[in-house]
């Protein structure tokens, strides 16, 4: 699977007035932080191409496949032999 | 009536026991924690947020619980540090784990929530079996109250923090060093005994329980992150310790480039297994011949260390780099006073005045670090982190709560960074400004319009969310403002609120234009185009993309300045199914999608709230 997010950052305390109602608005959107599931250039272009995250698709698998899974201990992490959150990197006695 | 203690005070060990040993330490090893005071603690400990379980399958042995709540170990403040009693291990991890906790509480401005068992629950759902879709499993999140601890789990050099068991295990080993003058030989090592792996373990599980996708290898940084953050929330709390500091600047003249105490995780720990010292230090390393030496940045290190302990200590190293930076400005004023104005220390001992003074300053300064790295997290994105990532997570963090940054906390993390090659991807520069997310103002009336479709919704979050004290009522309040159910504690709003999944559809999924501009800002499907990159359709809502929404949380805070901060975070994910080639002759990657296993996809409509699953 590859995934995408984003974390969406309300502020409550807007100061910002609603100009209708000239009341405080209820919130304002201040961060919107963003790992896309989609390739932005492709997805800004004027006609808009849906296709996934290339970058960081690739990234994924040399981590989990790839030549990036054994040095990062994730290989052994698939076989149960070495979980992370381990205090250290060995092998079990 | 009596009031309520504000604390249960335990005697433990600021370090782990070998330092009792030392003639050097031995007078400030052993210091008394302040818990925050549980009324309902049951023997074990068992509280509201863990529970010590001392069963050893090694040798087939129960331990008796402690019973803190025991008038003669209340008087006493707990029992005395051993390393023979087993019930004074319990008291330890209880002691160091509460302690812990509470540090992350006071950052992120509410409480702590272990990560839930993900379970499905199909079979409840749909009693037929024939009116159960494979392609469609129905999961709930199930609240876990309390973090099992296991002091004496196994026989191993080692220590863990289980996802899947809710479980901290901690190992205990029989020494081997390097050198018998480092440690006895043969002798009985506890990993329940040191401060640092215990904080260590337990920051792990608050991380799970704030970001489950960061247990999944999508970068070499993601597994070091967890590290990195665990090991620097485990040094940091040893600036709490007054005695400790004192020594410490007593003895490195409030030098900290020198080799110190508040630096080194687990002594004990990487002695009596085979290191010639801890078995990690934040600030340098022995050499071949025995001396030790500060580390310098080397950019090298973040493009070929790719083990996810050593990668960890990058990040730590640029963390303690920032605090000594910031605490060198801090402290120079206290010198200069000190020396008339020379900020040249005499030779021989500080008078005790300025060790006091310069130990309050380090610990006010490393509090607040520690803080600032707690708050970021609520800046991270839910998947996929890097450091860079979370080098803006920090300066967009600070820059949120303390508006004028007088003592360049923030100048002093990104000068760490960038001394180790750590930038964050997507910006032109390292000014502050660009740093902060979203700084572009051309999108603020975009940004307006999204916040007006929330703006019901978030006031009716904040008002139910506000004065919930009950974790678990937190937890299901906040799962059915996720998927829309109501229960027992929102009955009275039935009619007026819908979660926030249809929220979604209703105000922006539903709309083309605001789907639209909300893909170009979130980088997440929203249109029709969905099924392009073969993302699942909702199962609640037919033809519209699944959404997974991880969490939504209220951050109440208040900044030093005395404003509060009234906060909403949302945490949305989306996983399709993809498939990469990889041509070893040309080393090129050729990536397409495919229709993903659902079992895989923890989506949107998959969820229902915890009542369903009963």
């Amino acid at each position: 699977m590859f995934r995408g997010g984003c974390t969406l950052v309300f502020d409550l305390n807007t100061g910002k007035q609603d100009e209708k109602s000239r009341r405080e608005k209820t919130a304002s959107l201040k961060y919107i932080i963003s790992k896309p599931i989609l390739d932005m250039a492709s997805l800004n272009k004027k006609k808009p191409v849906y296709k996934p995250n290339t970058a960081r698709a690739k990234m994924q698998y040399r981590c989990q496949y790839g030549d990036y899974a054994e040095i990062t201990g994730i290989a052994a992490i698939k076989d149960h032999v070495e979980p992370l959150a381990h205090i250290h990197h060995s092998t079990i006695n | 009536m009596t009031k309520k203690p504000p604390f249960r005070k335990l005697r433990g060990y600021a370090f782990d026991p070998s330092m009792s040993l030392e003639l050097d330490t031995a007078a400030i090893n052993e210091i008394t924690y302040k818990v925050s005071w549980e009324t309902d603690l049951k023997p074990g400990p068992e509280g509201e947020y863990i529970k010590v379980v001392d069963r050893d399958p090694s040798s087939n042995a129960v331990y008796k619980p402690i019973d803190l709540n025991n008038q003669n170990i209340l008087a006493n403040e707990g029992l005395d540090p051993s390393e023979s009693n087993p019930q004074f291990h319990q008291q330890m991890v209880y002691a160091v784990a509460m302690n812990t906790i509470k540090n992350f509480e006071k950052a992120i401005g509410r409480k702590v929530q272990w990560s839930p068992v993900v379970e499905d629950i199909t079979k409840y759902i749909y009693p037929n079996p024939q009116k159960r879709d494979p392609k469609r499993p129905v999961y709930a999140r199930r609240f876990i109250d309390k973090l099992l601890l296991y002091p004496h789990a196994f026989r191993g050099a080692n220590a863990y923090y289980s996802s899947d068991r809710k479980a901290i295990l901690f190992g205990y080993f029989n020494a081997t060093p390097a050198s018998a003058d480092l440690h006895m030989p043969g002798s009985i090592v506890y990993s329940c005994l040191s401060h640092d792996i215990i904080a260590h373990e337990v920051t792990h599980a608050i991380i799970d329980g704030m970001f489950s996708r960061f247990m999944e290898p999508t970068h070499p940084d993601v597994g070091a992150f967890h590290e990195a953050l665990s090991d620097i929330v485990a040094l940091f709390q040893h600036f709490t310790f007054t005695d400790v500091m004192q020594h410490e600047i007593a003895k490195t003249k409030g030098n900290f480039n020198a080799e110190n105490l508040l630096g080194k995780l687990a002594v004990e720990f990487g002695k009596s297994s085979g290191s010639n010292n801890s078995l990690r230090d934040a600030i340098g390393e022995k050499d071949e011949n025995g001396f030790w030496q500060r580390f310098k940045p080397d950019v090298k290190e973040y493009r070929t260390i790719f083990e996810c302990h050593d990668r960890g200590a990058i990040l730590v190293a640029a963390i303690f780099d920032a605090f000594i930076s910031i605490y060198n400005q801090r402290s120079s004023e206290i010198i200069k006073v000190a020396t008339g104005g020379t900020g040249v220390l005499p030779a021989g001992e500080l008078n005790s005045y300025l060790v006091n003074s310069l130990a309050a300053e380090a610990s006010k300064t490393a509090l607040h670090v520690l803080k600032m790295c707690i708050r970021a997290l609520d800046y991270c994105p839910p998947v996929d982190i890097n450091y860079g990532d979370y080098l803006r997570a920090l300066v967009t963090a600070d820059a949120e709560l303390v508006a004028d940054d007088k003592h360049n906390y923030r100048i002093a993390f990104i000068d760490a960074f960038r001394k180790r090659g750590i930038y964050p991807e997507g910006i032109t520069n390292l000014s502050v400004e660009s740093l902060i997310y979203n700084s572009d103002e051309n999108n603020e009336k975009l940004l307006d319009d999204f916040a007006d479709s929330f703006s019901d919704f978030l006031k009716e979050f904040k008002s139910q969310m506000s004065y919930l004290e009950d974790r678990r009522l937190m937890f299901n309040t906040v799962r059915k403002f996720i998927v829309g159910k109501t229960g027992p504690a929102i009955d009275k709003n039935e009619e007026k609120w819908k979660g926030l999944h249809e929220h979604l559809i209703d105000t922006i999924i539903s709309d083309e234009k605001k789907a639209q501009a909300f893909e170009k800002l979130t980088g997440l499907v929203v249109t029709k185009n969905y099924k392009e990159l073969h993302i699942h359709t909702s199962s609640k809502h037919p033809g519209k993309p699944s959404l997974e929404i991880q969490d939504i949380r209220l951050n109440n805070r208040v900044s030093p300045d005395g404003n509060i901060q009234n906060q909403v975070i949302i945490l949305l994910a989306q996983s399709c199914g993809v498939k990469v080639n990889h041509n070893e002759d040309t080393d090129e990657y050729n990536i397409k999608t495919f229709e993903p296993n659902p079992i895989d996809n923890f989506g949107e409509g998959a969820f229902c709230s915890e009542e369903d699953a009963h």
